[in-house]
């Protein structure tokens, strides 16, 4: 399936605050929420834009570089390899917990399934064996427990508050 | 003048009335230790909640304002000077947020807000009901913010409404519940313009009229002008409304005059309704910009029908309508069909999202005021609001004993693992060094409590996607059996078991029976026999076996034929004993994995003959000694294939190899990705042996192959290219003495021959049809530049008229690659334009990772 000579079809997408992202196809396909945007309007013309109210512009660029590297290495051949686990540790090195979560969202909408399952077990793995506090601050839950309540809810587990790490 | 505190120093605040009880003594110390510190105070929140203290009369500082409140909020106060709160509010430099909600304008004339700094103002009055003069109706509202950007308003229509300076402002919230106290519809009608005029720069408006007997006459009428006024900018209306005729006019008439409208939502009332048609003309933002439509609580009445037929037709940019039916609407299904047959002029237009669940419920909130989404300003908590599978699928990963600790985050999460889907439950990691504390058989008990208990308090009717499980298993000791019934019951979808295994396992009926399993992943930490029941599971997708004993070949190849859907089976490390035969023969499978390397006893496969027969397998990987027989069929599906078979110790017998082999071949022979490892084995002697293999890769595209360098193994690779028309690209890995290429962790042993030194050899002077046509890409690992590669390389270089690239590899600690380099540079190239590139790897490089 050489698809040398071929023009790259280019596929253009609009983010909630307004700004056009050119994609190639095979990278925007990765998007099921675009790909079923074209299946079922198979006679959409090549200019047509698709909108993204749901998304803004930030955690977009990083989607669109997380699916072209990976479109890249199934093309290559190279899926699953340590080449992958490099890239995806690099790519998540440099995110703060808040774009962490903006990307779960714009990810979640987009319905990019190989993203989201990266993108969650990333999230799990910061969770691990970390504090109640740390979980609130980390996804900006207001605790609304009374003192007693939250008292009597660790009780219950007590010792599941065992042997957590540090903040 | 009204009040003055007796010391102007102090604000005082004071409460009304009749309270006396030592609930309304107690905060005055309070507020005073509050006011007390009103110079480093950016928020302050005065809100009166019980019924007590509703209405608490705010007495406002005289003489200013705060000097640095940004966000003030004030809920069911009583403010009883409106000069004072004017001076107020316009005396504080730094107010950006001002909300008023449900508050007594005592005697007020007017409320005047105005201000330099403020950029959002929510004035919601809903409730008051104004009797005792105290409500706004009687009151002239003047705003005069220019930073103003975002203002809601509820409540009834004031007497007078002036909006001064507010350029900034570009989303509106209008909420009108019932006309000032005794004014006329004449009175009313030039108000209405006058407001509407005032707002004529705005981009997003929200409009929700509940007395329209009394307002659409005025509305109307004056919308109904168009060439009164236009809202140049307006780019989102959202709308609530009845659907009566006069209210789809009234809609009507909103969108002529909103030239530049992108997108429309409504939020239909219920009421009795007469019979709208609507116009037939073109509207201008209908024909040039309205892209998306969203419609909430549709009841798939007639003249909602006339609204969506009416948009769909003059809708020419139309991307997106979303129709969103009502909680108890009964025939959507037949509506749908009827939709989507109405004519659509835009020929963009993406998706009718007719939704069946009732997602209109959700709109949260007071149930008067259509509380129509958010503006996107509020920040908040997105996170937790994300969908539970969401929420779920991200806690998946954790033990079930992290999910627990999170019930003490907060309310929303307090019950959340009582539902989780996902269940990891590991005796190794439930408690933190719990060797420390108890002995083995403390902790297995203590463990059993656990796993009982969590099976107990979780909720039964929520489905199991997946169980895993890290446990003992004792011979006198059914707990393991109980779980799984449990689980089982609950309708597992995918269970992985980790076994620390004394005593056979037996697959109970429960999980043989259980309709819902399509994934078991069953790992013991040493062989362990598994008895297998006489039939096969009905619903399984997916089998990964780790160190399982077999110990009835009929058995196992009964199981596997007969779980109809089985498309991925793995075996790893296990073992088949007294097996003679190893079957698969299935119509599902479409990966299968046989990894049985370093296996080398009896319990290997090295007495076992192979059998495959699976006509959709498209994915096989082996890896294992030779078998005494191979029986390869109906591999048609084949596209990807990795064999390694394993060194012999003693020297094997050459034919008998050669004849296994081209088995092998001939049976794989549909691939399109051959991977092949054969270790010292004589095999590809075979293929040396011209005419001795048959068959043909027709479709093979890429090859990656060990071979050593002799001339056999060089003669062998020559007849897989001839026997590879198609071949794109080639991958060539040269065993060198002294290392074990192929598996880092797998014993190998070097066949003596190939520790000699090798015979030079020429390669005839002969055209390959891929090599002609097809060969692109050629990489060469651990090239240690002797002469038989240089052959091999001039060769491909000399006979490859498209070749692309060529990367070589050198082994690891190679001497001096700077004096071949020149000489394969001079190699005469048939392709003009070959990429020729040069690695010095930094680690080792194995074979198994091409």
């Amino acid at each position: 399936m050489s698809k040398l000579g071929q023009a790259k079809r280019i596929i253009f997408l609009k983010t909630a605050d307004g700004q056009l992202f050119e994609v190639d196809e095979p990278v925007a396909m990765e998007f099921e929420i675009v790909k079923s945007f074209f299946d079922e309007n198979e006679d959409a013309a090549d200019d047509t834009v698709v909108p993204l109210p749901n998304v803004s512009a930030e955690p977009l660029a990083g989607i669109i570089e997380f699916c072209k590297a990976h479109v890249e290495f199934r093309a290559n051949g190279a899926a699953g390899k340590d080449e992958v686990k490099k890239f995806n540790a690099e790519y998540i090195k440099e995110k703060s917990n808040e774009q962490l979560k903006e990307l779960i969202l714009a990810a979640n909408y987009l319905n990019i399934k190989e993203m989201l399952d990266f993108l969650t077990e990333t999230i799990a793995n910061r969770l691990k064996n970390k504090s109640v506090e740390y979980v609130r601050a980390f996804f900006g839950i207001e605790n609304d427990f009374t003192p007693q309540e939250e008292e009597a809810v660790r009780k219950e587990y007590e010792w599941a508050f065992e042997g957590v790490d540090e903040d | 003048m009204a009040i003055i505190p007796e010391n102007p120093k102090i604000p005082r605040i004071t409460y009304s009335e009749e309270d006396n009880d030592r609930i309304s003594n107690l905060p005055i110390p309070i507020l005073h230790h509050i006011l007390s510190s009103l110079d480093t105070l950016d928020v302050i929140r005065l809100s009166a909640v019980s019924r007590q203290w509703r209405h608490t009369v705010v007495k406002l500082p005289p003489y200013g304002g705060f000097r640095r409140l940004k966000y003030l909020f004030l809920l069911n106060v009583e403010l009883p000077n409106y000069i004072y709160f004017r001076i107020f509010i316009s005396s504080c430099p730094f107010l950006e947020n001002l909300n008023l909600h449900a508050i007594k304008f005592r005697d007020f004339k007017t409320l005047e807000i105005s201000s330099t700094s403020l950029k959002k103002l929510v004035i919601d009055n809903n409730g008051i009901s104004g009797a005792n003069g105290d409500g706004l109706k009687n009151c002239e509202l003047r705003i005069a913010c220019p930073s103003l950007s975002s203002f809601s308003f509820i409540g009834p229509l004031p007497r007078d409404f002036t909006l001064q300076d507010v350029k900034s402002l570009w989303n509106v919230f209008f909420g009108i519940e019932c006309l000032a106290q005794h004014a006329t519809v004449e009175e009313c009608h030039p108000l209405i313009c006058k407001i509407f005029k005032g707002l004529c720069n705005i981009k997003v408006l929200k409009l929700s009229v509940h007395h329209w007997e009394l307002c659409l006459h005025i509305l109307y009428p004056a919308l109904a002008q168009v060439q009164c006024f236009s809202f140049y900018n307006l780019k989102s209306l959202k709308l609530r409304m009845r659907m009566d005729d006069w209210s789809m006019k009234l809609m009507v008439s909103l969108l002529k005059c909103s030239p530049n409208l992108e997108a429309l939502t409504i939020y239909f009332d219920r009421c009795e309704f007469s019979k709208w048609e609507a116009p037939d003309q073109a509207i201008p933002c209908l024909t040039y910009h309205v892209k998306v439509v969203e419609l909430f609580e549709v009841n798939g009445r007639q003249n909602e029908l006339e609204l969506v037929r009416f948009l769909l037709k003059h809708g020419q940019v139309l991307q997106k309508m979303s129709i969103n039916w009502a909680i108890d609407i009964k025939d959507a299904e037949e509506i749908i069909p009827e939709i989507m047959n109405f004519p659509k002029t835009s020929s963009e237009f993406a998706f009718c999202n007719l939704r069946t669940e009732p997602e209109s419920t959700k709109m949260d909130g007071n149930p008067k005021i259509p509380r129509m989404m958010g503006d996107g300003n509020e920040a908040g908590d997105r996170f937790s609001s994300l969908p539970d599978p969401i929420i779920h699928q991200i806690l998946s990963s954790l033990e079930t004993v992290d999910v627990m600790r999170l019930s003490a985050v907060s309310r929303k999460w307090r019950y959340l693992w009582i539902s989780m889907p996902y269940l990891n439950l590991d005796i190794n990691t439930v408690w933190s060094d719990p060797l420390s504390k108890w002995s083995i058989h403390t902790i297995i008990d203590k463990f059993k409590d656990f796993v009982n208990w969590i099976l107990l308090t979780q909720d039964r009717s929520i489905d199991i996607k997946r169980f895993r499980l890290f446990c003992h298993n004792f011979s006198d000791d059914t707990t393991l059996y109980r779980w799984l019934n449990v689980v089982a019951r609950r309708n597992v979808q995918e269970l992985e078991l980790n076994i620390i295994s004394h005593t056979p396992f037996e697959l109970p009926r429960c999980l043989v029976n259980c309709a819902s399993l399509v994934s078991l992943r069953l790992y013991f930490d040493s062989s362990c026999v598994l008895k297998l029941p006489t039939c096969g599971l009905s619903r399984l997708k997916s089998l990964d076996l780790l160190r399982v004993e077999f110990n009835d070949f009929s058995l196992l190849e009964n199981f596997i034929s007969n779980s109809p859907f089985l498309e991925d089976l793995i075996m790893e490390a296990c073992v088949f004993r007294e097996f003679e035969i190893l079957e698969v023969s299935s119509a599902s499978l479409k990966n299968l994995c046989v990894h049985n390397g370093g296996i080398h006893d009896c319990d290997g496969l090295h007495n076992i003959e192979l059998q495959l027969s699976c006509p959709n397998l498209t994915s096989f990987s082996f890896i294992g000694p030779s078998a005494p027989d191979y029986s390869f069929e109906e591999l048609h599906s084949l596209k990807n294939v990795f064999i390694h078979l394993e060194s012999k110790s003693e020297i094997p017998n050459y034919q008998e190899c050669s004849y296994e082999m081209c088995k092998i071949l001939e049976g794989v022979c549909n691939t399109e990705v051959l991977k092949l490892s054969v270790g010292n084995l004589p095999f590809l002697d075979g293929l040396s042996v011209p005419k001795s293999f048959t068959g043909a890769f027709l479709n093979l595209k890429s090859l990656t192959i060990l071979v050593g360098m002799d001339e056999r193994h060089m003669q062998a690779l020559i007849t897989l290219l001839i026997c590879s028309p198609n071949l794109e690209a080639l991958k060539i890995y040269f065993e060198w003495c002294g290392k074990s290429p192929v598996l880092p962790k797998v014993q190998y042993m070097v066949g003596l021959h190939l520790l000699c030194d090798v015979d030079v050899w020429e390669i005839m002077d002969k055209d390959i049809s891929c090599l002609t046509y097809y060969l692109k890409i050629v990489e060469l690992f651990e090239v240690e530049g002797n002469q038989n590669e240089l052959e091999l390389l001039r060769f491909l270089l000399n006979k490859g008229h498209v070749l692309q690239k060529m990367s070589i590899n050198w082994v690891r600690g190679i001497n001096d690659p700077g004096e071949i380099i020149p000489k394969i540079m001079r190699f005469p190239r048939s392709s003009s334009d070959v990429e020729l590139t040069f690695f010095e790897p930094k680690s080792d490089v194995y074979f198994y990772d091409l």
